[in-house]
């Protein structure tokens, strides 16, 4: 009876609830995006590290403090700085030149993407994958001349659907991340453009380039969004021959700490300088804590939002039904009949508004992560109890007053009403 | 045979202290009478049915139901004394509007503690609505929707039967049979208090009380108090 009570109430003032549930979803689709994207961008960085082969980044020398990941830039960065391909080598020519184990130069550039009637944004990375260079002026006499190295070598936990690009003079060959073959829809052997804006002055240089997936990466990180060329083709598309943005570098050490690295390689190539991991994830970590704190702010005042709005559909919903009200009162119903009859109805529009709040916080999220982090965002099950419990309760919390108007109601005054 | 079931002593209803709405009231009701009040709109008769039928408490003065002194009572004792003892018919039949004829009459019971389907039917069916269950008070005319406040009122078989202008929304045929069920009711051994404007109505009662401002008179005499007993 309890149930069809409070069924056939609500779906008689459905657009109320509607609206009472609307102001749930303001708070519960915030409060999910905060959650999600701290749980899931704290575990993939780390993850992202952990599992990284280069434990050393190589960036040109700054004197802004760059944060983030590398290619991704956090405000506004005003001289675009390079490295020099032709320095490369020099990282396998230092004291601890036996130790370095494989390093990769990378080149970064947002282009539009193309296939068929889709059309992306994505960046576009320029690497070796497997190369071998030149020792030009190796440390010791005995050294080999020659090195191996590329993604292939410092990453080898990539999972590869596909094939690595083999030839390092292939031109039309990419292998594209995870993400964005589902974007573009693309799979191995497929063939779609790129295409890439220039800005000189007033002259606008547009490049087009068709490519071909050769493999599909995918690594629950950044890779995942990103499309992979060889390093010339990258520079080539971009009009920068010869320059590269940072180097990662997989060091092994265990009587050295990786900072020797750095600084043997600085020496070398005196406009870089070398970031530990460690450091970059701990300036990752600090962005994510930056927007913990203002998204956390935002959160409690989408709640405060919501709390609010559900109190005055409440009251309204107690107004208008204080003759209901009172006459449940006089027909029998004790105050805790009606008590319970309004929670129940604020903890469904807690749970309704709880869970759409959930799926409208993971778009929330995915664009926060995707803008932010550049990192696609894995909706967190457990995100689903909590958020479903703090619309509970913001919901139950803003009955408060609403409930006692209802218990304040008097059976005799309303029935008098003609 | 000639019980007490109601006693009114010096009952003082104030809303606000300058408009006496009830002044120093005494009342005596016997078990299975059938009383009517009558007089003027705004006398103070809905305030009086409200205060004998618990909704209802009184500024002053003690009320005593079936041997209880209701005056006595908090809030949730006076509601449960209210389900268990008072059966009420309204003007304004006042139904739960998005529930059918049979929850509006099953909502008394389940407020009262049993919910029984069959006996929800069985008491509609004896006001003749067996065939509008399922409706809701929208889709029913204001004579069924009076005889659906009338099961709802019976449902839980109070001694007491509370009706406050029951027919004055009625045309002559639904007011007829409602007033049929009141007799009917009356007949059974139930103790009724109606109030109404119609004189004819009135007549059906063993005894018509008459309230002028606030104070109980009989005939065209007015006394503060009154004590007659039945003319039964
Ligand atoms: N809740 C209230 N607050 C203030 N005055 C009230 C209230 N209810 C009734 N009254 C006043 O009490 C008097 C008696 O009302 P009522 O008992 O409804 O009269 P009747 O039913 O005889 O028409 C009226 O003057 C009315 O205005
Ligand atoms: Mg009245």
């Amino acid at each position: 009876m309890f149930l069809r009570i409070l069924g056939k109430s609500i779906l008689k003032r459905k657009s109320r609830i509607a609206i009472a549930i609307i102001s749930v979803l303001i708070g519960s689709s915030v409060a999910t995006a905060l959650l999600t994207v701290s749980f899931d961008v704290s575990e993939k960085v780390s993850l992202e590290f952990r599992k990284y082969g280069a434990n050393l980044l190589i960036v040109p020398h700054s004197d802004t403090i760059e944060v983030g990941f590398p290619g991704v830039e956090f405000g506004s960065v005003t001289e675009q700085r390079y490295i020099n391909e032709s320095d490369i080598w020099k990282i396998k020519s230092i004291y601890w030149r036996n130790n370095v184990m494989g390093f990769a130069p990378f080149l970064y550039q947002v282009v539009t993407a193309r296939s068929e009637q889709v059309e992306q944004r994505i960046v576009l990375v320029g690497t070796y994958f497997n190369r071998t260079i030149q020792i030009q002026s190796p440390y010791a006499p005995q050294d080999p001349l020659t090195f191996t190295t590329g993604v292939q070598i410092i990453s080898p936990w990539w999972h590869i659907m596909g094939d690595w690009i083999k030839d390092e003079n292939d031109t039309t060959s990419c292998m594209i991340g995870a993400t964005v073959a589902e974007k573009l829809n693309l799979s191995v052997n497929d063939s779609f453009t790129i295409t890439y804006n220039q800005q000189y002055g007033s002259i606008e240089n547009t490049s087009m380039y068709n490519l071909t997936v050769v493999g599909i990466v995918m690594t629950d990180g950044y890779e995942d969004n990103q499309i992979f060329v060889n390093l010339q083709v990258a520079q080539q598309i971009t009009g920068r021959p010869g320059k590269l943005h940072t180097i990662q570098v997989s060091a092994l050490c265990n009587a050295c700490p990786v900072e020797t690295f750095a600084e043997e390689i600085k020496e070398l190539i005196p406009y870089v300088e070398g970031r530990s991991v460690k450091q970059l994830v701990h300036a990752e970590m600090d962005i994510l804590g930056k927007i913990q704190n203002m998204m956390f702010l935002v959160t409690i005042v989408a709640l405060i939002a919501s709390a609010l709005g559900v109190m005055t559909t409440m009251i309204t919903s107690v107004i208008e039904r204080q003759k209901e009200i009172g006459l449940m009162k006089s027909v029998g119903a004790e105050n805790k009949k009606i008590i319970a009859l309004f929670l129940s109805e604020a903890t469904i529009i807690g749970i309704i508004g709880g869970i759409i709040g959930y799926l409208v916080g993971l778009i929330l999220a995915q664009f926060i992560g995707i803008s932010v982090f550049s990192l696609s965002i894995t909706p967190r099950l457990e995100v689903i109890p909590i958020v479903i419990g703090i619309s509970v309760g913001v919901a139950l919390l803003a009955s408060i007053l609403p409930v006692r108007r209802a218990v304040r109601v008097e059976p005799a005054i309303v029935l008098r009403g003609e | 045979m000639n019980e007490e079931i109601i006693k009114l002593q010096a009952i003082k209803k104030y809303y606000d202290p300058s408009t006496h709405v009830l002044e120093n009231l005494n009342l005596i009701i016997h078990k299975g009478a059938w009383t009517s009040i009558m007089g003027p709109s705004g006398s103070g008769k809905t305030t009086l049915l409200n205060i004998i039928g618990c909704l209802d408490s009184a500024t002053a003065g003690s009320v005593f139901i079936n041997g209880t002194e209701t005056t006595k009572l908090n809030q949730t004792q006076l509601t449960r004394f209210r389900r268990e003892n008072i059966g009420l018919i309204f003007q304004q039949y006042h139904l739960v509007p998005y529930l059918t004829a049979l929850e509006n009459v099953m909502l008394a019971q389940y407020y009262h503690g049993v919910i029984d389907e069959g006996k929800a039917t069985e008491t509609l069916k004896k006001v003749e609505l067996g065939h509008r269950l399922d409706h809701i008070p929208s889709h029913l005319s204001g004579g069924e929707q009076q005889r659906v406040c009338i099961a709802r009122a019976l449902i839980n078989e109070p001694k007491i039967l509370l009706a406050d202008e029951p027919t004055g929304n009625l045309d002559q045929k639904n007011g007829d049979i409602v007033l049929d069920l009141i007799k009917q009711l009356h007949a059974e051994g139930h103790t009724i208090i109606l109030v109404t404007h119609n004189p004819e109505i009135a007549k059906l009662g063993q005894r018509i009380i008459t309230v002028i401002d606030g104070k109980i008179c009989s005939d065209s005499t007015c006394k503060s108090e009154i004590n007659e007993t039945d003319k039964r």
